[in-house]
């Protein structure tokens, strides 16, 4: 309780000394929904993601029309649920089949109510629709927790979460000024935890956050007037512009070779990004895009994620294996032609592992001397566990800017990305060398058709 | 600007949902089909299982639903079918008729079944054992895999075995076995028979048993060691004489069917009863349990000479015209026509490994039949000159029943311990 007391009376000092030039406050108040994400989960089973309710207000204090810090309080409620594989987890080598498969009995949920206290730094992007992103850190305080059918094994029953944690945010979002004071915001968060909530689990917070809320900005209006002048002369951000895309990836594993029968896999992509002029037909061009990679079997196997084939247990699987990533490159981008419509790019990604699953189903029969069975799997297995925290590559990009009303276009981009890492990684799966398997490794290969919408600047 | 927030708000929402079934297993179909008779049963090679096999095929998630159709055929040994094609009747069943061949031992009739789609579901197999003539029959895991002992008793066509502790008597076919009960008759460790087709068994508790009706009841001997509650060694020589011993007491022998006991002196107690012989001069050849250990006795067993043997002897056997014949130790045979004053080598074999050796020495008509104990089976007509009968580094033991068929025990000291028993029935 000292410290949210102490976060607190920090929180009204900076109020306090708002009044210095150059200083912009803002305040809001924010409603909306978080999606559960837990981390630190073993393989198998479905990890829901669970919606729950997100309330709070922000304080932020602008150093400039683009940078900032921000904090506020937020209560939020998160759901976890793990809906149980009732199939045998034919992760393991199939030869070790006095090794009988093991079942879990129910579904395990919990859920927590905690109150964070972020702090994040801000930048803002000048533009018709302004753009912010924010990351941080949070603290936050256990309110309330459950763990109903949480205690399958004994040991569980004793468990009492942490009460403290603390962990990164990563937001971005919009808003758009209906009036002079006001402007409704709309931002996608992401928080993640750092520490472990159970003792003898690796289990730790996650969840992603939608929320839209009021912000007011009339605080000190008449001094930050003369500042709204001079910001309007940055010329660096003069003709940033953001664009907001959407579009469709195929990738494919092209860690696997030949002989093995993965095939490619379509998967959504999302997310925007900001171009900065960098003088003549070039331009630096990064932002954040949600993209899920991966690649599907359609085969024989004993596994629901890669080809591993013998005499025993064997499946026919029609499995999709996603990992979901938080894309940020760092590209150059050139203009062709005077016409500013045909362009290049290309340069660096960073991706950051955000889940990871086998979806799909799996069809078994079982023929013996008196009896026959066919099986038919629901498979969902969440494999964040055996995907390596983040993947490096390269993409090259190709693409035509069109016109549709005054300064706004649509973008439309062909691109080609490529992951340099082996991204598999099998120490988390829990498995053993055995004769069958051939060792999977996962190289991301992914072919973009991304629609963009472009959003000019503020000062054009 | 409304649309594109809105049209973004939308596509963020919709792409965090929750899109994929949750993990589960349903079972799509599950029948279950059996022969309902006949399965692991034994028949002589060439003759009718039956004319109207049953195989039964149900559809468990909906037992009224779809008739299955039923191809037989025959997967193994040579036979033949009556119906080779069939739709199950409402009750699930389909029938055939089958007669076996003789091209193997095990033979096979195969159910393979098809759903009204034709989609494959099932192979069943109904499995049975056709008997053959002088072919070496192989059955595994079946009840005569732990036999013990055999007697047989060659006039009035009894045989009786005893195998786990219980007592058998043979059928009508020779590999039919139908136990005998009767309150003596538990913990056998083996089955003796004297000339007068008197029947000793004996218990793993240092009991004698014997019937003297072929086998209708059984009475207890007097006890030759009333002090011991576990095994005895026993041997009946020609005379009908019973010779026992056990551990560390001495050898004792009853010359009225177990009625009184008589010791031996505490020399040659020491080394047990292997096998005992009367010669046609009235005296006794005895050789123990322990190695090089041949007596010969001519004062009714007061007294005992040490007869000097080549090697390491394990084993004596006398034919019906006293030669001596003892075995040096792994299998090398020797004869003496002198009773013991000299001996003569006959025959060795190699055997892959070194066993003690129960009854060895079987007579069969006009053959002797002589086992050794990994490496194989030996055929003679005179114990001079062998002729290799079955080489099979694998058996354990050998006995005969009154038809002459021949069993032979499996043993291994290698995984997967197979248990095996061969039959071999012989033509006239």
């Amino acid at each position: 309780m000292k410290q949210f007391n102490a976060l607190v009376f920090f929180i009204m000092v900076i109020c306090c000394h708002s009044v210095s030039y150059s200083q912009k406050i803002t305040t809001g108040i924010y409603s909306g929904v978080n999606f559960s994400d837990i981390h630190g989960q073993e393989i198998g089973g479905k990890w829901s993601f669970k919606p729950g309710p997100v309330q709070g207000f922000n304080l932020g204090y602008s150093f400039s029309k683009t940078l900032g810090i921000q904090t506020g309080i937020n209560f939020s409620t998160i759901y976890y649920e793990h809906k149980l594989s009732s199939f045998p987890r034919a992760y393991y080598p199939v030869s070790y089949s006095s090794i009988a498969p093991y079942y879990y009995p129910e579904n395990e949920m919990m859920d927590f109510r905690v109150l964070r206290i972020p702090l994040l730094f801000t930048v803002s992007v000048p533009s018709e629709l302004q753009f912010r992103m924010r990351a941080g850190i949070f603290f936050s305080f256990l309110q309330d927790y459950s763990l109903n059918n949480y205690n399958y094994y004994s040991s569980r029953g004793q468990d009492k979460p942490e009460k403290h944690d603390f962990g990164y945010i990563f937001s971005s979002g919009i808003s758009y000024p209906f009036n002079e004071y006001f402007k409704v915001t709309f931002d996608i968060g992401y928080l993640t935890g750092r520490k472990k909530f159970l003792d003898n689990y690796k289990y730790r917070h996650g969840s992603s956050e939608f929320t839209l809320g009021i912000a007011y900005t009339g605080f000190l209006k008449n001094k930050n007037a003369n500042i709204t002048s001079k910001t309007k002369s940055d010329s660096s951000y003069k003709k940033v512009t953001v664009t907001f895309r959407g579009g469709m990836n195929y990738s494919w594993n092209k860690g696997s070779n030949g002989e093995d029968n993965y095939c490619g896999y379509t998967g959504p992509a999302l997310g925007f990004s900001l171009r900065v002029p960098l003088g003549g037909n070039t331009s630096f061009q990064t932002g954040l895009s949600f993209e899920r990679k991966g690649y599907s079997i359609k085969d024989s196997s004993t596994s629901f994620y890669k080809l591993i084939q013998n005499d025993n247990q064997i499946y026919y699987v029609d499995a999709k294996v996603q990992t979901d990533y938080a894309i940020i490159p760092a590209l150059l981008s050139f203009q062709l032609g005077e016409s500013d419509r045909v362009f290049f790019n290309t340069g660096p990604w960073l991706g950051l592992k955000l889940n990871a699953r086998s979806v799909g189903t799996a069809y078994i029969d079982y023929h013996s001397d008196a009896s026959y069975q066919l099986k038919k799997t629901i498979i969902y297995e969440d494999l964040e566990k055996a995907i390596k925290d983040y993947d490096l590559g390269w993409i090259f990009g190709f693409g035509v800017s069109i016109p549709v009303i005054e300064e706004y276009k649509v973008d439309l981009t062909l691109q080609y990305s490529t992951g340099f890492r082996d991204v598999f990684d099998i120490s988390g799966t829990g498995e053993i060398y055995n004769q069958y398997d051939k060792s999977l490794s996962i190289r991301n290969r992914t072919i973009s058709l991304i629609l963009g919408f472009k959003i000019p600047s503020a000062d054009r | 600007m409304k649309r594109p927030v809105l049209l973004i708000t939308v596509m963020c929402l919709t792409l965090s949902c929750d899109r994929y079934a949750d993990p589960e297993v349903k079972l799509l179909e599950d029948y279950s089909f059996n022969f309902d008779t006949f399965q692991e049963k034994r028949f002589f090679a060439g003759e009718w299982v039956s004319d109207s096999i049953r195989f039964r095929a149900i559809n468990n998630k909906a037992p009224l639903k779809d008739p299955v159709k039923v191809l037989f055929e025959v997967a193994k040994g040579g036979g033949l079918v009556t119906v080779s094609s069939a739709i199950t009747d409402k009750d699930g069943y389909a029938f055939t008729g089958w007669k076996l061949g003789s091209e193997s031992f095990g033979q096979i009739l195969r159910a393979k079944t098809y759903d009204l789609k034709g989609n494959f579901l099932n192979s069943s197999d109904l499995v049975v054992y056709g008997f053959r003539t002088n072919e070496w029959d192989t059955l595994q895991n079946a009840m005569e895999n732990n036999i013990s002992g055999m007697a047989a008793d060659t006039i009035n066509k009894i045989t009786y075995m005893v195998c786990g502790g219980k007592l058998y008597r043979q059928g009508e076919r020779y590999y039919i076995w139908n136990e005998v009960k009767d309150q003596y008759l538990s913990s056998l460790r083996t089955i003796y028979i004297d000339r007068n087709r008197v029947f000793y068994a004996t218990t793993s508790n240092g009991d004698l048993i014997r019937s003297t009706d072929h086998g209708e009841s059984w009475q207890l001997c007097i006890r030759p060691y009333s002090q011991i509650y576990y095994y005895l060694n026993i041997s009946i020589s020609s005379d009908n004489y019973i010779w026992v011993s056990t551990y560390n007491l001495p050898i004792k022998y009853s010359k009225d069917s177990g009625q009184t006991w008589t010791e031996l002196g505490s020399e040659i107690s020491a080394h047990g009863i292997g096998d005992v012989f009367r010669l046609k001069d009235g005296s006794l050849v005895l050789h123990g349990s322990d190695c090089c250990s041949l007596f010969r006795s001519v004062d009714e067993g007061l007294t005992w000479t040490k007869i000097e043997t080549p090697g390491h002897t394990d084993k004596v056997f006398v034919s019906d015209t006293d030669e001596i014949y003892v075995n040096d130790q792994p299998f090398t045979l020797y004869k003496s026509t002198d009773y013991g004053a000299t001996f003569k080598y006959v025959f060795a074999a190699s055997p892959e490994w070194g066993s003690s050796k129960d009854n060895i020495f079987y007579k069969v008509g006009s053959f002797y039949y002589i086992l050794a104990p990994g490496w194989g089976i030996l055929k003679s007509a005179d114990l001079t000159h062998y002729d290799i009968y079955w080489m099979n580094s694998n058996l354990r033991n050998l006995y005969i029943d009154h038809n002459g068929v021949l069993l032979a025990t499996y043993y291994t000291w290698m995984p997967p311990y197979l248990k095996i028993i061969y039959y071999r029935k012989n033509s006239e």
